[in-house]
């Protein structure tokens, strides 16, 4: 359980650590965009893909998340993964062309496992890029870049202040509770449950042991809490000021122009359609 | 239970920047059939040491010796063969009041007897027998362990670690949470059970229990072992430095001391105290 978990600030000081959390909210954004965005052929695709997968491993070393860990995040997708080529081998994707192997009715097309690569790809360039921003930000600052979106909502009396708080304490707790996992986790084994080996019915007896204790710790942990909230006299109506302000430095201007630039030359490719192999190239590299 | 520690170090979270060093070059043979108390302040490392000896954490570096077993880095020990050692260990937890899950008491004090000993005919039997002797009568037998107090929680997690008679008990602050009496009556409990065989490592942080209850005490202080030895020589001294209080009793003698009366140092409790004011008048 020493493993990081996606989500969990890394207290570094990096130059990514610095930022400030609203520039990071948007950055991840973009990010996401140019990952998900559709381009003329397969080849362009994967060499667009692979620069992203290069920025984002950059962003990595910057923000010292380490490629382990992400891997390490998604080693219990391999089902998923699994499911996705099967699918995608039985339900080649549309507009499949180029057949390897044919038994009777049925067509191995090469689009199949190149569309799961491609899933695949994404998906971790999507954990990479969560990662940073969960990894380089405390839950508190992340917290406070979301409220600041979410401020111009409360013209529709979205409880706005009301959601940051659930959000933050939620986050607060994620640690408490993994921590807490861990101590029962110990408890239990040392009364003889054997959680990795043993038949289904002592996987289940397991499990049992592991969730009850921990649902009855943290119901009492909320209980302890909203107690303590009230003592305090929280008002989650009253306008609330923030201990830590946030302030937009120039680091960040200069951050989200590099970010806005790296999204608009992913959609330009796309607006473009453009093809590596049809066109020649419309400027430098 | 012959139990040695080779120049043992743990490390949390190690190469991350949450690393905490608990424990460095920890030296230790616990073999005799003693009460073994281990004392030392918030954080310095009491509970990661019982951890290895159940095996529940691996030394970073080093090893130790359970038996026939190494606990070590890189040895690899069959799941069988952990629990066929950790039946012989009960361990009592920091926290144990949070483990229990079972609907009732009983059932939750059985659950250490069935997982492992599965072939056992009668464990609610055992699980009766380990219930009264920490002092829970029948009514209890149907609640449900959720709806307890603190400190009866906390009995119900010793009485499931007595119900399968391990040979050695590790007792992680096994009276925080009980009043006076119940305290009492838990030592005199345990006191008992060791009489009857079962070698006990205690940790605690109440120096009157060590004094009356322990043989031998270590003093552990920044995941260091500072001080090995007999309670009533070791708490005689300053014990301060290590944030621990000196016993009731010795701070009555010291007081006593610094106004000129004349103490030997054979004097352990009350009753010797006052024999030995009489002797003086
Ligand atoms: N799961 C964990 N992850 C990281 N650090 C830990 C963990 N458990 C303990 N530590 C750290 O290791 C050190 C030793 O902890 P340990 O629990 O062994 O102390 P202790 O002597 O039992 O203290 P206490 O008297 O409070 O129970 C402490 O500095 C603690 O912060
Ligand atoms: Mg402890």
């Amino acid at each position: 359980m020493d493993k990081y978990i996606l989500g969990k600030y890394v207290p570094y000081n990096t130059i990514i650590h610095r930022l400030d959390p609203r520039m990071k909210i948007l950055g991840m954004i973009m990010l996401v965009v140019s990952v998900f965005l559709s381009y003329g052929s397969w080849t362009t695709m994967f060499v667009l893909s692979g620069i992203n997968a290069a920025s984002i491993f950059t962003l990595m070393l910057i923000s010292k998340v380490r490629l382990r860990d992400l891997l390490y995040q998604l080693r219990s997708l391999w089902i998923l993964i699994l499911l996705l080529m099967i699918i995608n081998i039985f339900v080649p994707p549309v507009g499949s062309i180029h057949v390897i192997a044919e038994s009777g009715n049925f067509k191995l097309y090469a689009e199949s496992f190149l569309q799961s690569g491609k899933i695949i790809l994404r998906l971790l360039e999507m954990f990479g890029i969560a990662m940073i921003l969960t990894a380089s930000t405390t839950p508190q600052e992340l917290t406070y870049g979301f409220s600041f979106f979410m401020r111009p909502l409360k013209k529709i009396k979205f409880p706005a202040e009301e959601v940051a708080m659930t959000v933050s304490i939620a986050l607060r707790f994620i640690p408490t509770l993994l921590e807490e996992t861990n101590r029962i986790y110990k408890a239990q084994s040392s009364r003889g449950i054997d959680f990795k080996k043993g038949n289904i019915k002592e996987k289940f007896k397991g499990i049992i042991a592991l969730i009850i204790p921990l649902f009855v710790s943290s119901l009492s942990m909320s209980d302890d809490l909203a107690f303590a909230l009230e003592a305090r006299g929280y008002n989650p109506k009253a306008n609330r000021t923030q201990y830590r302000q946030l302030h937009w430095k120039v680091n960040d201007t200069i951050a989200i122009i590099l970010v806005i630039l790296y999204m608009s030359m992913f959609i330009t490719f796309t607006a473009m359609n453009f093809d590596f192999m049809k066109q020649s190239f419309p400027f430098i590299w | 239970m012959q139990i040695k520690f080779n120049h043992v170090f743990f490390t949390y979270n190690a190469d991350s920047p949450f690393k905490v060093e608990a424990l460095k070059d920890i030296n230790l043979e616990l073999s005799e059939n003693n009460i073994t108390a281990i004392v030392g302040r918030t954080g310095s490392g009491k509970s990661t040491l019982t951890e290895l000896i159940n095996k529940l954490l691996t030394p970073t570096s080093g090893e130790v010796h359970i038996n026939n077993l190494v606990n070590a880095p890189k040895v690899k020990i069959k799941g069988k063969a952990i629990k066929e050692f950790r039946k012989e260990i009960g361990f009592l937890f920091q926290f144990s009041e949070n483990q229990l899950f079972e609907d009732t008491v009983l059932k939750d004090v059985m659950f250490g007897v069935q997982s492992f000993y599965p072939k056992n005919k009668n464990p609610e039997a055992l699980a009766k027998q380990a219930l009264t002797l920490v002092g829970l009568d029948e009514s209890f037998y149907n609640r449900s362990p959720f709806d307890l107090s603190g400190g009866e929680k906390k009995k119900v997690a010793i009485a499931g670690v007595l119900a399968y008679q391990p040979k050695l008990l590790i007792l992680d602050e096994p009276t925080a949470g009980l009043d006076v009496k119940g305290k009492k009556e838990i030592m005199d409990l345990f006191k008992k059970i060791h009489e009857s065989g079962v070698a006990i490592i205690l940790v605690t942080h109440d120096m009157d229990v060590v004094l009356d209850y322990a043989d031998k005490m270590i003093i552990i202080d920044d995941g260091q072992i500072q001080k090995i030895g007999a309670p009533k020589d070791i708490l005689q001294e300053d014990v301060e430095k290590y944030n621990l209080e000196t016993p009731n009793i010795y701070q009555v003698i010291h007081l006593l001391k610094a106004n000129g009366k004349n103490i030997s140092s054979n004097v352990n409790d009350i009753p010797s105290l006052i024999k030995e004011l009489k002797h003086h008048g």
